[in-house]
This record gives structure tokens, sequence and C-alpha cells, in this order.
């Protein structure tokens, strides 16, 4: 294929995500030269690596799993840190039974600035199997060729995630009075 | 169905994962248990919350152009065979910071690697360790690297039949040395040049005429097909000396928590 020919291929496939895929890099790296890096670099590798994209297959999904490893190899921090949080006391939430006020509107009143600092204080896999399943809306056997892990890997981690997620922002909300702590 | 297993499947509920069959006796469970209609209510919630938080942000417009742009001299770019460094462009120049000699064929080794299989020329001129251990430790780690060093695709040079090979060490005799090698790898067919130099055997007292050798390699490689690597000890460089390295490289790649990363210097 002639280079030129090439580039609008592929152009013409991977362009469209852009704007989908620069919101979850900028999920991945919280920074906008970062996210921009980030892309440029994934979409140059996707696109040397073009001729062994096999055609009429997912191209949406095979394009984000180059962003991902791109993201782990150069740009995720402290990669191999333990997490601080512990995961299984997390998990082991109480009730809400003091409250009536549903938890919809509890979690409302919340600023996207506090579920996002709440994104960032889960696991990494957590919060990347979160962020392709409920920003990027990838199926679980999507997600699971994405990360090269079994479906059940996958829906534990949305389901772990969401707990811990629901225990943090219950904490801030109790912080804002918004619920009696 | 119990209560446990159906917890395990609110995920799949909502997500839409579920098959019909397993859908009804899921709703049918749940208009019964108000413990697991309580659950649903909740993970329900925190996943539209979720939805509506992480809402698609537009990519700023100039990051299309600059994409295509970038495809566009999608061949000026090689793969450094780093993770960390990942692709790079011909004419870039970095810095490895190293402790400990081990450290230096994790990153060195891979680099070379990829070279030799993207029919670059590569020269690796070492003082840390001699050309024999250097032989031994790309071989060990891939045998089929012996042909490269036969047919002299490879090349490691000890550091005195490089940089000292007519005589005292200067900026102008290196220069000229490597762009021999290049103009000679071009000529015979290569797609350029990878090299490794070495910093390790200087005395520190001529480390303004090493400043003026990157400085002016950095100069004079940066339109051509070369890449280049220096490796620096980094206890024998203080912070000063660092921030100059800095200075002269465009990336410098540094070993934190066992693994290597890359910062970006200000001319990156």
């Amino acid at each position: 294929m002639c280079e030129l020919n090439k580039q609008k291929e592929f152009e013409e496939l991977a362009l469209p995500y852009m704007d989908s895929f620069y919101s979850s890099a900028l999920r991945m790296t919280r920074n906008e030269a970062e996210a921009e890096d980030l892309l440029q670099d994934a979409y140059l590798r996707a696109y040397r690596f073009f001729d062994k994209f096999q055609k009429g297959t997912n191209f949406r999904a095979w394009l984000f799993k180059i962003i991902r490893n791109v993201y782990i190899n150069k740009y995720r921090k402290d990669a191999k840190v333990p997490q601080m949080m512990d995961v299984s006391d997390a998990e082991a939430i109480g009730s809400l039974s003091d409250t009536d006020t549903p938890e919809n509107i509890i979690f409302d009143k919340l600023l996207d600035d506090d579920l996002t600092k709440a994104l960032d204080a889960l696991p990494d896999d957590f919060k990347m199997t979160l962020i392709m399943s409920d920003l990027e809306g990838f199926s679980y056997k999507e997600i699971s060729e994405i990360l090269d892990c079994p479906i059940g890997t996958v829906m534990s981690r949305l389901h772990r995630g969401r707990k811990i997620l629901r225990h943090i922002l219950i904490d801030y909300a109790k912080n804002m009075g918004y619920i009696k702590g | 169905m119990d209560c446990e297993k159906v917890c395990e499947q609110i995920c799949s509920y909502l997500d839409n994962e579920m098959d019909e069959q397993s859908k009804k006796t899921f709703e049918e469970h749940i208009a019964t248990c108000e413990k697991c209609s309580y659950e649903l209510n909740t993970c329900s919630c925190i996943k539209s919350r979720v939805q509506k938080g992480l809402k698609s942000i537009k990519a700023p417009n100039f990051l299309k152009q600059k994409i295509s742009l970038v495809l566009q001299n999608a061949h000026n770019y090689r793969d450094s065979g780093i993770p960390t460094l990942d692709l790079i462009k011909w004419g870039t120049h970095v810095a490895q910071l190293y402790n400990n000699k081990s450290d230096l064929p994790e990153v060195l080794i891979p680099y070379i690697l990829k070279g030799l299989e993207e029919n670059e020329k590569c020269l690796w001129v070492t003082s840390d360790i001699s050309v024999s251990e250097a032989q031994k430790a790309i071989i060990d780690f891939s045998p089929d690297t012996e042909k490269y060093l036969n047919n002299g695709q490879l090349e490691i040079l000890f550091y005195k039949d490089w940089y000292l090979a007519k005589g005292q060490f200067n900026a102008k005799n290196v220069i000229d040395s490597a762009f021999n090698k290049y103009q000679d790898a071009i000529s015979n067919g290569y797609s350029g040049l990878r090299a490794i130099g070495t910093t390790q055997w200087l005395n520190m007292d001529d480390w303004n005429i090493l400043l003026d050798l990157e400085a002016l390699l950095d100069k004079s490689i940066s339109n051509e097909k070369i890449l280049l690597i220096c490796t620096y000890q980094q206890d024998k460089c203080g912070e000063k000396k660092i921030a100059d390295i800095m200075n002269h490289h465009k990336y410098v790649l540094f070993k934190s928590n066992g693994l290597w990363e890359l910062k970006k210097s200000c001319m990156g």
C-alpha cells in the first residue's frame, strides 16, 4: 500500500475516536499536555503497526489497547508502588441505614472533582477498567481482550471498583455534611 | 438463587452483559428481596454518577492536525527498543544515568537489538565493561547477534579506540569519526546509525570538553539519521552536572524504584 493511501485509510479509521480517547487519556495521565503526548505516541505506534491490524476485527479496541500499553510503559508514574488503600477494608462498607436520602441524590450533590479524586484513589487496574466500561462503553469481552485477562477478572474489578468508589464518595458526602457521620 | 450470587451479578446486569434467561431469574429475585434490590440501586447510582462525571471531553482542535503531521513523518521515527522511550525521531540524543554497571545492558541491549532488526548500523563504545564482556552480554541475550558482530553491522569498541584514537580527547575528532562512521553506514545500505557513547572513563576535570562535545553532537545529529545514547554514572555527577546533562540531551533515562523512567528535557 502506498504511504499516502495507508495514512488516509488509517486516519479515516482512527481520527473519529480521538475525542473519546482523549477523555480516557486525560483520565489516565491527569494532565492535558501528557494526554496529548500519549495520544500522539499511541497513534504513531498504531500507524507503524497498522499492517499488523487484521482487517474486519475490532479496530477501536485494538487502538485503545495500544494507548493503554503506551500509557503503562511511558506515562504511568509510581507504577509498581503498592496502592495506599487497603482494598478489602474499603469493601467492608457500612450501610446507609442512618439516612433516608437516596444515594443518587447524595452523589449528585458531589462535584465532578470529587469523583475524579475518588477515581484516582482507586488501584490503577480498577480505574482503567471503569474508564473502559463507563466512559468508552467497551463490552466485558472487549475489555478482557484489551487487558489480556479473563472476563471474570473484568467483572470482579468493576464490582470491587464500584464498591470502593461508593465507600469513598460516601466519606466525601459525610465530610460535606450531606449525610450524618 | 441466593443473595450472594445475585450480588456478584449486579454489575453484569447493569452493564447489560446478561443473557435473557439469567436476566429474568435475576429480576425475579430482585423483585422479592429488599436487600438485593437495595444493593442494585446503590450500584446503579454509582455507575450513573461515574458515567455523568466521566463525560467526554473534546480533544483540542489542533491535536488532529498535529497527529496527522506526525503520521506524515512516521518514517522519521524509529523504535528505540526501550519501552519507556518508545518511538524516537532520527536525530534524538538521549542520556542514560546509571548507578551500577549492571544497569547498562538493561537499556543498551534492547536498544541495540532493535537497531539491528531495523537494519541500522550499531556502534557501542564502552568503558565500564570490556568489549568482550559487552559482546558476551549481548550474545547471551540473543545468540543471533554473533552474525551481526561478524558482518560488521554491530561494532563494539573500547573507549580508547574511539575517543582517543587520534591522540588527545577533543570534540572535533570525535565528531569527525562519528560522521565517517555514519557515511560508511549509509553507503553500505544501512538505514542509519544507532550509537552509544560512554563518559565514565573521563576525568571529571574534562567536564567542559565533554559538554562541548555534547553540544556539538546535539546540533550536528539533529537532522541526520542518527540515534545516540550517552551513558553517565550518576554518582559521579552532582546536581549541577545533572542539570548540564539535562540541557544537552532531549531525554534522560534514570532508574527509580527499580524501573527505568524518562525525563523530557526543556529542549524536548
